[in-house]
């Protein structure tokens, strides 16, 4: 296992929304499936995941909510709204798109 | 629902700011505590877990501040934190806060309050529908003066007919004798044609108005009457029911139908009654309403075809048309014409008002940025974004803007309440309705704010680029353009300021033209009472009767002598003239002003006599056809001979008082036997025209007044006069007291009074508001070059040298600021003598505008550049970090 790769910029938001799309998770769960369904190749720094999950928040994508977790103690849950759920289709279809196309130009050349 | 769920987090982050950040906490706390979990199960010691983790997760405060930053606490945070920092340094800066918040109060209070009042009397005056098309007639022959249009019922209907016209309403206004409760009172009472009300379209508040039926079918016997709002108020105290109450006009009773809403007030009279439309032959007065979307134009182009068409002469009783020019004038400019010509120009004196104040608030904030370069410079210096920075002078202006802004407001209420009392009364039409328009209120406050933004962005940005190296370096930072944008300022406030006190000047010199002008007779100390003759109109019983009033008013103590009149107004106001044909003098007739007097006239209001006499005590009772002329007209048309015993016809004898014809004891020939000084007669400022006196008892007259001359201020006979003349006849009315002089004061100096002081109140303002500005801008020049300053004085620069320098390079300015605003007034000279008969350009005005500003300003100058040459040079350079 080489070194984590960075995040490509913008696509961290496009994980989260991704992420909890199946069901609610807390921070620490949500960088940690990332890092898992990865194959352990992305690392989500803590220090851009708590400022993306607030930006998500406020822009009303995802909503939060104190639960109690296997640890027995209170986590905060975030899962995705119905709004967040349209902009994530969005989101991942430009990424589709985007990956799509740079595919393309990677194999012809 | 998006939208609600951000809603409810900002507000969220608004009012439970401790709570979020309460949870934002615990949750980077559980994080922590998974991260110490899972480092322990990969075999750390607790310790080493803690430690561990704490790695991986970084900078902790500087990632809460991120999160705080993505909820928005920080941008909460920091206003809060920027407003009270700005109220803070604001308080602690009394001088600037005061200076900015009073220009921009003033400037937006004064335009607010004028807009306003213009709004109220251009835009939207009347009640009444299509209250634009809504017209009085009037129309002139030759060279004379054009007349207002009186109407039979005849030439009414004739007009009717006309295309453009909707409707004609035939009304008229009249001193009434009423008896309310055994009260007697006269009254202005209003006859309306039964169309009015449904052609006005206003519904009245309680019963019914005139219906068709009420006037037409039964004519004159139609004893129904409408009241007015104000009326029904004063003299019912608005008891619920006055309908079907009888009211007592002369000496008829009348059915109260209906009670008209407080803004119907159709020519401000007590009440209405129908117009009598089996009375043809009588002229009144009319009121026209073009049809929807005629022009004023095609509808004069007709009316004028039908005039000369028809024939219908009706101010003459004799035929002979030649060029009648018809003229129609709609309803707000034949009542309130000159004061919203004055009202437009006022408007563009507080629009510069309000330029000279937002000038100030730029002066101001980019000064004060100057001042407070050094701290921005350090802030900067230790880490303060200039985003951050920015948005905290933006929040310094703001808080500035907003405070003006509500300063504003009150004035603007303040103002308007003051120009409503100082209106004369009788200039506007009564269904006015003036009050705040909150739209331009609005209007003005959002100017005024981003006046206040722009004024303290543009320092803001300079600013907050700075460097702390700028600041070690001492270079001057946005020096340059800030001096120029200041010199700029100061030009235009300079160059507005003298428009403003030339319009001052000159309407101040009109009121001064006009209060000492002449009139030809003394108005001191003279009261007037009006009276109804009521019963024995036009015989000699009236005259004996009148005489008896007379006698008793003469035997008050305090009064020397008593004369009567007809109802008539007082000289110069509103002459009411009359043809005269001039046997051996001129073929056609000519127009003369003609007042009915009793001979005692000429003594108690001190006119001379010039030649012949005055008829006596018995030509007056016995209805002597004589009169006097006065001096203009014995030299118009007789230059050479003698007008005594001359024979001259007035045209104005044939009618009577009330308009009616019926025998007046006269064949309107009477013989002139005495010369009179001139009084003047046509307004204070236009020259005396030609007038004849007859004795009052030639025609038959409904009501006289009664001219009193006191020997002190006439205040105090009111009461024992009304004793007397009850003792004569305790029926008799006698309407309320005024004097001459408070008769001229209402109807010819209130107006122009009115202009002066609003038009001096603006430019006092306007001026010192400049001298704030004059006087920061300079103060401001001052405290960026004094390190230059002290330096030069050091190395041996003397006080004097300084000081001119400053002094010189501020008055260049002001200057500068002069000329653009006299080049101002020559163009604006042009539109505005239009408006008004005072004209701008008089040299003595204008340069009483030049001094009184070139004054000021020095003063202004001096103050600050005195203080910069009188520094203390080594302090002041030891000092110098600052």
């Amino acid at each position: 296992m080489g070194k984590p790769i960075d995040l490509v910029q913008g696509t961290l938001d496009m994980l989260i929304l991704k992420t909890v799309a199946v069901e609610p998770k807390h921070g620490w769960a949500i960088a940690k499936r990332i890092q898992q369904v990865s194959g352990d190749e992305l690392q989500v720094p803590q220090g851009s995941l708590y400022p993306a999950l607030h930006r998500l928040e406020q822009q009303g994508w995802i909503k939060a909510e104190w639960r109690t977790s296997e640890t027995g103690r209170e986590s905060k849950f975030y899962s995705l709204t119905r709004a967040g759920r349209k902009h994530m289709e969005k989101e991942l279809d430009n990424w589709n798109r985007l990956s799509n196309a740079i595919n393309l130009v990677v194999r012809t050349t | 629902m998006r939208w609600f769920d951000k809603l409810r987090l900002r507000l969220r982050s608004l009012f439970r700011s401790r709570r979020v950040d309460n949870e934002l906490e615990r949750e980077l706390e559980e994080h922590l505590l998974r991260q110490i979990d899972e480092n322990i199960e990969n075999g750390m010691t607790p310790e080493e877990a803690r430690l561990a983790s704490l790695q991986t997760i970084g900078n902790l405060t500087h990632l809460k501040e991120q999160c705080r930053d993505e909820c928005g606490l920080n941008f909460l945070d920091d206003l809060r934190q920027d407003l009270k920092y700005a109220f803070v340094t604001l308080i602690r800066n009394p001088g600037f806060a005061i200076g900015a918040i009073v220009s921009l109060g003033i400037g937006i209070g004064a335009a607010t309050a004028v807009f306003s009042a213009v709004e109220g009397l251009v835009l939207n005056p009347y009640p009444y529908t299509g209250a634009d098309r809504l017209v009085v007639m009037s129309q002139a022959e030759g060279a004379e003066p054009s007349r207002r249009t009186f109407l039979t019922g005849d030439q009414a209907r004739l007009l009717r007919q006309a295309r453009s016209l909707d409707a004609v309403i035939l009304w008229d206004q009249s001193w009434m004798w009423t008896k309310n409760e055994g009260i007697p009172e006269m009254v202005q009472g209003g006859k309306l044609s039964q169309n009015v009300f449904q052609l006005l379209g206003v519904p009245p508040l309680v019963g019914r108005t005139f219906t068709d039926d009420s006037s037409t079918a039964t004519s004159d016997s139609a004893l129904v009457a409408v009241l007015s709002y104000r009326y029904w108020q004063t003299h019912y105290a608005s008891a619920s029911n006055v309908i079907g109450r009888t009211l007592q006009v002369n000496d008829q009773p009348y059915t109260i139908i209906g009670i008209m809403p407080e803004r119907f007030r159709f020519s401000n009279v007590a009440f209405y009654i129908p117009y009598p439309s089996g009375n043809d032959r009588r002229s009144t007065l009319t009121l026209l309403r073009l049809r929807p979307g005629v022009s004023t134009a095609a509808a004069t182009a007709e009316l004028q075809a039908l005039v000369q068409q028809q024939q219908f002469d009706p101010t003459k009783s004799r035929g002979g048309r030649r060029d009648v020019r018809v003229s129609l004038t709609t309803l707000r400019d034949d009542e309130a014409g000159n004061l919203h010509n004055m009202l437009g120009i006022l408007l563009g004196a507080v629009t510069l008002l309000f330029v000279i104040g937002c000038a100030n608030v730029s002066i101001l904030l980019i000064g004060r940025g100057i001042q407070r370069r050094y701290e921005l410079a350090v802030r900067r210096a230790v880490g303060a974004s200039q985003r951050r920075i920015l948005r905290q002078l933006l929040t310094e202006s703001l808080v500035v803007s907003m405070a003006g802004g509500i300063g504003g407001v009150a004035v603007a209420y303040a103002l308007l309440a003051l120009i409503i009392a100082w209106i004369p009364p009788g200039v506007i039409p009564g269904e006015m309705d003036i009050t705040i328009d909150i739209r331009v209120l609005v209007f003005a406050a959002v100017v005024a704010v981003l006046a206040g933004v722009a004024a303290g962005l543009s320092p803001a940005l300079a600013l907050s680029r700075s460097q702390l190296s700028g600041v070690g370096g001492r270079s001057e930072v946005g020096t340059r353009g800030t001096a120029r944008t200041h010199r700029l300022l100061t030009l235009v406030q300079c160059a507005a300021t003298v428009v403003l006190l030339a319009a001052a000047g000159a309407a101040l010199r009109t009121l001064v033209v006009l209060t000492t002008a002449p009139l030809g007779y003394n108005p001191q100390n003279v009261a007037v009472f009006g009276a109804t003759l009521h019963g024995s109109s036009g015989t000699q019983e009236m005259a004996d009767y009148a005489e008896r009033i007379r006698s008793a008013a003469v035997s008050v103590p305090g009064v020397e002598s008593v004369a009567l009149t007809g109802p008539q107004p007082t000289p110069p106001i509103e002459p009411r003239r009359s043809l005269i044909e001039i046997p051996g003098v001129s073929d056609d007739d000519q127009e003369v002003v003609t007042d009915e007097v009793s001979r005692e006239y000429f003594s108690t209001i001190r006119v001379p006599i010039r030649a012949g006499r005055i008829w006596t005590d018995t030509e007056d009772r016995r209805r002597a056809q004589i009169g006097v002329i006065n001096e203009t007209m014995a030299r118009r048309y007789w230059p050479n001979g003698n007008p005594i015993g001359q024979r001259v016809r007035l045209a104005v004898l044939g009618n009577n008082w009330d308009g009616s014809t019926k025998s007046p004891a006269n064949d309107q020939w009477i013989e002139i036997v005495g010369v009179i000084g001139d009084v003047r007669n046509d307004g204070l400022s236009k020259p005396v025209l030609p007038e004849v006196y007859v004795p009052y008892t030639l025609r038959a007259l409904g009501a006289v007044l009664l001219l009193v001359r006191t020997a002190g201020a006439p205040g105090g006979i009111t009461d024992v006069l009304k004793r007397k003349v009850a003792e004569i006849n305790a029926d008799q009315p006698l309407m309320a007291s005024t004097s001459l002089e408070e008769r001229l004061w209402e109807n010819g100096w209130a107006r122009q009074q009115f202009a002066a002081s609003l038009f001096t109140a603006c430019a006092a303002l306007a001026l010192a508001l400049a001298v704030v500005g004059m006087y920061s801008v300079v103060a401001c020049t001052v405290s960026l070059r004094t390190r230059e300053f002290a330096l030069r004085m050091a190395l041996g620069a003397s006080n004097a040298r300084i000081l001119r320098e400053i002094f010189t390079s501020a008055m260049m300015t002001i200057a500068l600021g002069m000329g653009g605003g006299l080049a101002l007034v020559a163009i604006l000279h042009r539109p505005i003598a239009a408006w008004t008969e005072s004209s701008l350009l008089s040299p003595v005005s204008l340069s009483s505008a030049m001094i009184t500003l070139g004054v000021v300003g020095c003063c202004a100058v001096l103050i600050p550049a005195w203080r910069a040459a009188t520094m203390d040079v080594p302090a002041r350079i030891l000092s110098a970090g600052e």
